[in-house]
């Protein structure tokens, strides 16, 4: 019984992870808190939702092509808009990212209607029944792919040129612009790098969960969660917090029903924050 | 006479609406390697950032290698050889000595093997640096961390290299091997311009200096001559 419940929250965090890494990439570098995310997340789902219906693409293989459309897309929103107010006070970049958010969210409702959506995946993946423990496929699948592209960012960030310009201007804005890094094309990059893989994320998410653009805010409220409970700005601190998010979801579903898990979570994130106010890995670089 | 590697001509500037500084006038010839002195907010730092593009120029003229870099990206100050090593180190944290050493040739188009001779000249240069490689570079001493500072300049290839404030919070043995190796990396060719607190070791070790009072240069000269210049003996080497 634990431990079923323990697998189920491992399989969700693992998808948390993606959700989350994004979210907390643009916090650490551009100190932005980008309300956007939870948009871009549903926007990747209705991505993997239409190339499903329309061509049958897998939204797990849908992943990749729909995370790298949104890029293009993200950058040229970070030059033109948000590049302009980057280095103004949260308050203003918090209000700028509250209203693009609303234009998107009202686009989508728009051209998707509110009513929920889900990929159904044909034939199903089935189950993997382990004995004490069985895992449905779609989501071991789902939380592999949401693992490796987790990885994908880690490995971007610490082996490369450009992800060493991120951690550069992440760290100190001054001394990157002295090592000649072109510090607003870095924001423009982090912020359509963390958009792509909000959009990945969505489309594991699609045969998993509803899709709708109201489910906007939730994964939104979940990054937050996430951020704060494994400190912000880590590639390790999203994974740590996204498990830990899914397990105590799982936990709550358990013993309040499952309408309730997230308040539980909530709930534990507040005992968390006074006793350790620097999240469960404390504030760390992104290492 | 070859024209100067660096011409500062009557540059101001300042942070928004505060000018810091109000026409300095400054020639750096290609080679020497220059003390730049005054006493705390004359604007030191002031001037090496907008050297290298970071405080914005409201007036005069910078010209560097031929080219005048008035108004220009700091990326580009950086890519024509003009790097600056900033006040207080600036290093990055959670990042490693070799990785803080690879940002400094962020904008070179070098190979591997390129990068990995610079990685061994300046870890020749400072072979502390060497031991600790993997080393989170904002975990080590004071002094090493200078070290690790300059040599990230250094990976930039530098035509002029700027360094504010040499020796500040150092002991005199680490403030004498920095000086050794500021001759070493003087002898392969590279300008200097060090901002020091310490007058008498600016001085010692410089072949000119400039003093910066209030956003102006207002004495310049051979550090010799300078050493024994009563205005300076008086106000910065503690003479009366
Ligand atoms: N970011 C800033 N915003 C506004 N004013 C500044 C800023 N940085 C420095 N100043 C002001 O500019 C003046 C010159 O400062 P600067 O740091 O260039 O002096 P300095 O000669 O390097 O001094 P020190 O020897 O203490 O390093 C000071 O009056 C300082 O208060
Ligand atoms: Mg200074």
């Amino acid at each position: 019984m634990i431990a079923q419940i323990l697998a189920n929250g491992l399989l969700l965090g693992g998808l948390y992870a993606a959700i989350a890494a994004g979210f907390s990439l643009v916090w650490g570098v551009l100190n932005i808190i980008n309300l956007l995310h939870g948009s871009f997340i549903v926007l990747g789902a209705y991505g993997a939702f239409f190339l499903h219906t329309a061509a049958g693409v897998s939204p797990f293989a849908a992943a990749p092509a729909v995370g790298a459309l949104m890029f293009p897309l993200a950058y040229a929103l970070q030059t033109m808009v948000i590049n302009r107010v980057v280095d103004r006070p949260v308050l203003i970049t918090l209000t700028l990212t509250f209203g693009l958010n609303l234009i998107l969210n009202n686009l989508m409702l728009l051209a998707f209607k509110a009513d929920y959506r889900k990929v159904v995946l044909d034939p199903p993946l089935g189950i993997l029944d382990l004995g004490a423990i069985v895992l449905p496929v779609d989501r071991l699948v789902a939380t592999a792919c949401s693992l490796l592209l987790v990885l994908a960012l880690w490995s971007l960030l610490r082996l490369t040129r450009i992800g060493r310009a991120i951690v550069a201007v992440r760290m100190d804005r001054d001394a990157a612009a002295l090592m000649g890094i072109d510090v607003r094309a870095t924001y423009a990059l982090t912020f359509a790098l963390a958009a792509s893989l909000a959009a990945a994320a969505g489309c594991l998410l699609a045969p998993l969960f509803p899709i709708s653009p109201v489910a906007s805010a939730t994964y939104l409220g979940k990054a937050f969660v996430i951020c704060v409970l494994g400190g912000l700005g880590s590639v390790p601190g999203v994974v740590v917090g996204g498990f830990a998010l899914g397990v105590m979801e799982s936990l709550g579903a358990l013993s309040l029903g499952p309408e309730h898990a997230g308040t539980l979570a909530f709930l534990l994130l507040l005992l968390l924050l006074l006793v350790r106010p620097s999240g469960l890995l404390g504030r760390r670089g992104f290492d | 006479m070859n024209a100067p590697l660096l011409s500062v001509v009557q540059a101001q500037g300042g942070y928004g609406d505060v000018q810091v500084l109000w026409g300095v006038d400054m020639k750096i010839r290609q080679g020497e390697l220059i003390a730049l002195i005054g006493s705390n907010g004359a604007g030191k730092s002031t001037l090496l950032r907008l050297l290298s593009g970071l405080v914005r120029q409201t007036g005069g003229q910078i010209w560097f290698a031929g080219d005048d870099l008035s108004g220009t990206s700091a990326r580009r100050r950086v890519a024509s050889g003009l790097i600056h090593v900033p006040e207080g180190r600036r290093l990055f944290a959670g990042l490693s000595v070799r990785d803080n050493l690879l940002l400094g040739a962020h904008l070179r188009q070098a190979s591997r093997a390129e990068l990995a001779a610079d990685l061994d000249r300046v870890a020749a240069l400072f072979p502390r640096l060497a031991e600790r490689w993997r080393q989170d570079a904002t975990t080590m001493s004071g002094g090493e961390q200078q070290m690790c500072a300059i040599a990230r300049g250094l990976m930039g290839r530098p035509r002029l290299l700027m360094i504010d404030e040499l020796s500040l919070g150092l002991a005199p043995k680490v403030v004498d091997q920095l000086l050794d190796a500021l001759d070493a990396i003087r002898r392969t060719g590279v300008t200097l311009l060090v901002v020091e607190q310490d007058v008498a070791v600016a001085l010692a070790c410089a072949d000119r200096a400039f003093v910066l009072d209030h956003g102006r240069v207002t004495i310049a000269g051979d550090a010799s001559a300078l050493a024994d210049d009563p205005r300076i003996r008086a106000s910065y080497l503690g003479e009366d």
